[in-house]
């Protein structure tokens, strides 16, 4: 599944008002194997992920490697420039003193992590400001959308229809070019 | 009884005050629609109060006196300033240990009490984070100035140059530059990330032209996606995890500052955590100072309730009482040293020509704070607001004791001084003030001042539905 | 409530017995031992006190802090935190060697102040004032009156709670936690100073007593999750702990070691950076011979290596891989406080020396299997649950 973008491709989208009722319309659908293209939601929902089957982000192990790249820039910047490149002597403290090259490799710890992770979750998200993208009506205010993917013939949109209704759908519209 | 009977009756039993019923983090009746319709309403449709424009104005004019006591002390030097042997460190680096630890409060309740699930802080967080920044750019002004040759800061980073030469690492005030770099951006991004859905609400809500190409810029396409919103909780909760950490090491790096010198009386290895206490509390004092009136001014009791103002003056009797044990401690160890120089230090502190700043110190940050104990006072705004501003007083007095009074005596009696600000000190010191609470003023006309979407999550019928799972 | 008993497990006695034994033989070969080392015993029994009597500290500050704070964590762990503030009647007993080591022995230099000359003898004169065997011996017996009163209160309104339910005991609790906290703070500070810090009485640093804080929430905490895992094979933990609670818990025990770890760090930085001659010695000594590898051993397997470990939720949430954990933080543990007291022995016996580092471990287990005896006998007396604790509900679900 690709990052939200859907070319060529139909889907149907049914507005809920409780996040209860989209998580149930989510399981429902997939267990009836329909493909859950996306869920909208005006907050984090807890159980969704598991609901429209996300696996766990890896942003945290790509932070902890851009800290630990920051560690080593840190110390490597730190005990070149003091000790190799061009060593002084300040206050009788030895050229390579450790201890107090902790602090800044700390903070460039904590700067690369903090850095990194946060570009991966822009590009990841394709956030930009000059995104133009379609979004769904009160979406960030207090409605929950689901969209089902409707990709052929063997979309069987009454059997989807069934599903909304149980769940407690307010409407559900169709579109293509879905971006 | 609706809960507003409750919070202003005489009695209620102990057990229960800290029920959620009684004193909720948000008061009944609201739901998703009007959480976003009355955050977002002061920044889109409600009419700007003529009280924002009157205090607006006075704050930019104090921000404006900022601007030429700058420009003063670059035209003709720092010599305008009243620092001078002995005591060359002045109000250039209390000002700066002052705004930094201010600014510590918004990084915690953004990054720790949302590590430890308090979910209290959400309507709070926001304006405390932006606090945070505003905070630490007051300040940065300060060192930045202090070299005298603004201009030139760069220097301070290590590049290749054509001097060939690189900064001292070894020196604590290199860590400064670091540390408060980083700060200032992990606190930027982590700001801006929780404002991107929020930034969204008003984009789809803004009716002017500008609101929606504007906000809908800064929203940068974010249309609440799950994808999105999982990893987007998965950042968030790891920039938490990161500033925890950060926002005590940008303390203790300022405590280092002093401590890794062999001054008398800063030479000691108690200051970073009790600097880092002192700067919660200092910061906390600042919230609560600021969340008083706003919450009061825009009607937001129903989303800033007693619950939060209690909960901050707990944090603040606690903090203040690590700042407590920290001058007990100085003051012990000052004799129990048997070194004749940090004994001379803590005497003089407490008998010397600086000694009613230490004892108005005392008064300040340990006596007067005692009142919180009590459950009465904290429950009273008016005592919250003074006891307040009393800790935010006490915490620059304290800043300048320990500043001045290990520096104006020198070792030898032919190299004493005393020192006070000068005109230059108190105007750049008052207008950073001034630039503070204008920034302040147009983050709340212009920016949800309380996370919206957060604010969603903690709704009631949110919570249904975590408990039925 | 459920028709689950909540009485502690039976298997208990087991544990019990086998520390008694244990700590009894452990005590005999210290005695024995002092036929070789002399004095040097003396600083043994010292680490094993100290650890222990850190231990119930530790217990005694969490088990107030979860007062103050609420919180599913502290349910489960509750009547094991209580019962170890149980153990300072008999702490107190234990502290008589240590008294013995002062009058009889050669543990403190301040008390045999005769002895020295010199420069050294004008410090202590300075600080005779604080320094001298009676006013040593007050200052402990007055930490003990606090330590005493406070959990004995604290654990007489627990027990209410546990047979009445009343909610008001919880606001009593609460209101004892407030002041006790500070109470705690100014002791454990003050105590570490005299029974540790004034070993070397030279030398002082101002963030002694807080480091000694951390660590002893992290000796209680440790410990305490080991324990917790090793009864919650058995019934009723076996059904009540959940992964939810060890995850909190191990969140918890990595707080502890990254504030221990920044408390050290912090002294060790200043004091390295300074190079005072009054500072430095303290550290020349821990960083010098083969004590330098205990020191690096710390920085590795007291923090670095748990540190990276605690940072996994799934190893937290694994009851197994936590134990190996807080077990490795316990020994760590004891290593500490035998590196902050042990390098302290400034003789030129080598015998002393050498066999001296083993009778510190013999030590730690001596005093270690009497506490926990004494500790599983207060277990035993109460639910192994706190039946109205007002975090109960959540921590069911």
């Amino acid at each position: 599944m690709g990052n939200g973008e859907l070319k060529n491709v139909r889907y149907t989208a049914a507005y809920f008002r409780r996040e209860e009722d989209l998580i149930a319309a989510a399981r429902e659908a997939r267990a009836a194997g329909f493909e859950i293209h996306d869920a909208f939601t005006p907050f984090p929902v807890h159980g969704l992920d598991e609901a429209v089957g996300l696996r766990p982000s890896r942003l945290t192990w790509i932070a902890l490697i851009a800290g630990a790249m920051g560690l080593g820039a840190g110390l490597a910047l730190q005990i070149w420039t003091s000790v190799y490149d061009w060593p002084l002597n300040v206050g009788g403290k030895p050229f390579n003193s450790f201890p107090l090259f902790i602090p800044v490799a700390f903070e460039l710890t904590v700067l690369f992590s903090g850095l990194i992770a946060i570009c991966v979750l822009l590009a990841r998200n394709r956030l930009w400001i000059f995104s133009k993208r379609l979004v769904f009506d009160r979406v960030t205010d207090d409605r929950f959308v689901l969209v089902l993917k409707a990709r052929d013939a063997s979309f069987d949109i009454n059997k989807a229809m069934v599903i909304f209704d149980r769940a407690g759908a307010l409407r559900v519209i169709e579109g293509d070019q879905f971006v | 009884m609706s809960t507003k009977d409750i919070e202003t009756q005489e009695y209620i039993p102990d057990h229960l005050l800290d029920e959620p019923t009684i004193t909720p983090v948000i008061r009944p009746g609201h739901t998703f629609g009007t959480v976003t319709d009355k955050i977002s309403a002061i920044a889109l449709t409600r009419k700007t109060p003529r009280g924002w424009y009157i205090g607006f104005a006075i704050a930019f004019a104090l921000a404006m006196m900022l601007f030429y006591s700058l420009a003063q002390l670059v035209l003709v030097g720092t010599g305008i300033w009243g620092l001078n042997v002995p005591v060359a460190w002045g109000f250039a680096i209390i000002n700066l240990v002052w705004w930094i630890g201010i600014g510590h409060a918004g990084t915690l309740i953004s990054a720790i009490l949302l590590l430890l699930r308090q979910n209290w802080r959400t309507s709070i967080n926001r304006f405390a984070e932006a606090m945070t920044l505003f905070a630490v750019a007051c300040a940065g002004i300060f060192p930045v100035f202090h070299t005298g040759r603004p201009w030139l800061a760069y220097w301070l980073f290590p590049y290749p140059n054509t001097m060939k030469m690189w900064p001292n690492f070894r020196s604590p005030l290199m860590w400064d530059v670091f540390a408060i770099s980083t700060y200032a951006s992990v606190s930027a991004l982590f700001w801006f990330i929780g404002l991107i859905p929020d930034f969204a609400t008003l984009r789809d809500r803004a009716r002017s032209r500008s609101g929606q190409v504007i906000y809908g810029m800064l929203a940068m396409g974010w249309r609440g996606s799950a994808r999105h919103w999982h990893r987007y909780e998965t950042a968030y909760l790891l920039l938490a995890g990161l500033a925890t950490p950060l926002v005590l090491s940008v303390h203790t790096v300022i405590s280092f500052d002093f401590t890794i010198g062999i001054t008398p009386g800063w030479h000691a290895t108690i200051f970073p955590p009790y600097f880092v206490a002192g700067a919660i509390y200092a910061g906390f004092a600042m919230v609560l100072i600021l969340a008083i009136p706003i919450r009061k001014f825009y009607g937001l009791e129903d989303f800033i309730t007693m619950r939060h103002l209690r909960n901050m003056a707990k944090i603040m009797l606690a903090t203040g009482l690590i700042v407590g044990y920290g001058y007990m401690m100085e003051a012990f160890f000052g004799w129990y040293s048997a070194n004749q120089y940090e004994g001379f230090m803590i005497r003089n502190r407490m008998t010397g020509p600086y000694a009613p700043f230490y004892w108005a110190l005392i008064f300040c940050n340990i006596i007067a704070p005692q009142i919180l104990w009590s459950r009465r006072m904290r429950n009273s705004v008016p005592v919250l607001f003074i006891t307040a501003l009393i800790v935010s007083v006490g915490m620059w007095l304290e800043r300048f004791v320990i500043v001045v009074t290990s520096l104006h005596r020198d070792y030898l009696p032919s190299s004493w001084g005393m020192y006070r600000g000068s005109f230059w000190d108190w105007s750049t010191f008052i207008g950073t003030i001034g630039l503070f609470v204008a920034l302040l003023f147009l983050f709340l006309r212009f920016l949800p001042m309380i996370s919206i979407f957060e604010m969603r999550t903690i709704l009631p019928q949110a919570e249904v539905k975590e408990a039925k799972e | 409530m459920s028709e689950i008993s909540y009485a502690a497990p039976a298997e208990i006695d087991h544990y019990r017995q086998r520390a008694l034994v244990i700590g009894v033989v452990a005590l005999v070969l210290c005695a024995a031992s002092a036929a070789i080392i002399k004095d040097r015993i003396f600083f043994s029994y010292l680490v094993g006190f100290v650890f222990w009597t850190g231990v119930a500290l530790g217990s005694l500050a969490i088990a107030m802090l979860h007062q103050l704070s609420g919180g599913n964590w502290g349910v489960v762990i509750r009547r094991l935190l209580e019962s170890a503030t149980k153990t300072f009647p008999l702490l107190a007993i234990l502290f008589l060697p240590v008294v013995a080591g002062l009058l009889f022995g050669d543990l403190y230099e301040w008390a045999h102040i005769e002895k020295v000359t010199g420069k050294e003898r004008e410090i202590l004169e300075h600080k005779k004032f604080y320094l001298n065997t009676l006013f040593f011996l007050g200052r402990a017996a007055f930490y003990f009156i606090v330590w005493i009163s406070l959990t004995y209160l604290f654990n007489k309104w627990s027990r209410e709670q546990d047979e009445t339910g009343d909610r008001r005991l919880q606001r009593k609790l609460q209101i004892l936690s407030g002041p006790g906290i500070v109470l705690y703070g100014l002791t454990v500070t003050f105590s570490s100073i005299d029974w540790v810090m004034s070993l070397d009485p030279e030398w002082f640093s101002t963030i002694f007593g807080v480091l000694f804080m951390g660590g002893q929430g992290l000796s209680a905490l440790a410990l305490i999750i080991a324990l917790l895992v090793l009864l919650s094979k058995h019934e009723p933990l076996a059904s009540k702990v959940k992964p939810a609670h060890l995850h909190d818990l191990g969140k918890l025990m990595l707080a502890f070691v990254m504030l221990w770890a920044y408390f050290n760090f912090s002294q060790f930085l200043i004091i390295w950076a300074g190079n005072l001659p009054e500072e430095i010695p303290w550290y020349i000594r821990r960083l010098q011979g083969s004590w330098k590898w205990v020191g690096l051993m710390l920085v590795v397997f007291h923090f670095a290596l748990p540190f990276f470990l605690l940072l996994s939720r799934d190893l937290k949430r694994n009851a197994r891989r936590l134990i190996t954990v807080a077990l490795l933080v316990v020994f760590m543990r004891f290593i500490d406080v035998i590196w902050l007291i042990a390098p302290e022995f400034q003789e030129k016996d080598f015998t002393a020396r050498k066999l001296g580092i083993v009778m510190d471990f013999v030590a730690l287990i001596g005093v270690g299997g009497i506490w926990m005896w004494f500790f599983l006998s207060r277990l035993k007396e109460r639910p192994i649950l706190p039946l109205h604790d007002p975090n109960w509900e959540d921590a069911e679900s």
